[in-house]
């Protein structure tokens, strides 16, 4: 495929992270970036963040999955899994098809991967794959919480993270509000709305 | 409603004219040509040698007028429309609801595939710069021609911005 090789070229396949994490049956919510891209949204993004399950039988097939893809930390630390996950907030592996984010418990969200999955749906990206992609609705709320978190550290690197995440934020609602007007359209009911949050 | 006795139509459409969105611009710009130039729609069709009933047409974007006819109009109001052809760059909005209308899988390669061509995006950013900069001057016209034309409404003594008509 031409967008395949071309994002090889690149140093990311996206695709490919995830039919590594779905050939060991691993369960996640994808989010950050990439989700906001398979939402809509009009951005560059070079890396894979997804929210991984916590039960003992996903991280094991977590480890797995992380063995199969050859990924690393980047910080060059060894990787001890079950330790990070309960630790560390966000967990950057580096793989050789791009970065891997692993975030047990992502900004905005209670228990993670429990509360992002009643809201996110299994989307086609192709090559096979139908990873649970998190909603508009969650996507911006994470990213409005990130932005919350992020105001309250100095320098250049968290302030332009800050301005990504109030952008973020902002185009998410402007999607939610055109799926709404959407709905509308169609003539479908309050369920959707209501899970988004807004009161036609 | 009212109902022609000829005809037995509805006169529905007379009352709320359908407004084209192809006419919208054309007819807000020909409207706010006419008012910052001070002229009632009578005075821009005795100065244009329009009839005023086309006029109010144009404006209501009932019809466009032709490109030729709306740069006429606006020199009657003393103003002109630079045309000079600039880079396409469609909106934030455009883009986004472009990118609704598009499965998952295609909004994904599509992001790859800009990811794989820099220089394009590259080309593209000097486009929009070039754009911003076409826009920059426009303003910058417009606040000269906004500033000569107050200058020339104090000389003769009038306000701005009065609704002619």
């Amino acid at each position: 495929m031409a967008v395949q090789s071309g994002a090889e070229r690149n140093g990311f396949d996206p695709r490919g992270i995830l039919a590594g994490l779905a050939r060991n049956d691993v369960s996640f919510v994808l989010i950050g970036g990439l989700a906001r891209v398979i939402r809509g949204t009009n951005e560059l993004t070079d890396g894979v963040d997804v929210c991984p399950s916590l039960t003992d039988f996903n991280r094991e097939r977590l480890g797995e999955a992380l063995d199969d893809l050859e990924a690393q930390r980047v910080d060059r630390r060894r990787l001890v899994l079950e330790e990070a996950l309960g630790s560390e907030r966000v967990i950057r592996l580096r793989t050789p098809l791009g970065e891997l984010k692993l975030v047990p418990e992502p900004a905005g969200t209670r228990r993670g991967y429990n509360d992002l999955r009643r809201a996110a749906t299994l989307e086609h990206i192709g090559d096979g794959l139908r990873p649970e992609v998190a909603s508009v609705a969650d996507l911006a709320r994470m990213s409005a919480a990130l932005a919350h978190e992020l105001a309250n550290e100095r320098g250049r690197e968290a302030e332009r993270a800050r301005e990504r995440a109030i952008e973020s934020s902002r185009e998410l609602r402007r999607i939610m509000e055109l799926e709404l007007g959407l709905q509308r359209t169609l003539g479908l009911g309050r369920g959707m709305s209501r899970d988004m949050g807004i009161d036609i | 409603m009212q109902i022609s006795i000829a005809t037995g139509q509805s006169h529905a459409r007379l009352e709320s004219p359908a407004v084209r969105e192809d006419t919208v611009r054309s007819a807000a710009i020909l409207r706010e040509a006419r008012l910052r130039a001070g002229f009632s729609q009578d005075e821009l069709a005795r100065v244009s040698g329009k009839d005023r009933t086309v006029i109010a047409r144009y404006e209501q974007g009932i019809v466009a007028p032709s490109l030729d006819t709306l740069v006429q109009l606006l020199r009657a109001c003393g103003f002109d429309l630079p045309l000079e052809l600039v880079p396409y760059d469609p909106g934030p909005d455009e883009t986004r609801s472009a990118l609704q209308m598009l499965p998952p899988v295609v909004r994904l390669d599509r992001m790859l595939e800009r990811r794989v061509a820099p220089e394009e995006d590259r080309v593209l950013e000097e486009q929009r710069e070039r754009l911003r900069e076409a826009r920059r001057a426009e303003e910058e016209r417009a606040r000269r021609r906004e500033e000569m034309l107050r200058r020339l409404d104090e000389e003769r003594g009038r306000p701005r911005g009065k609704e002619g008509d």
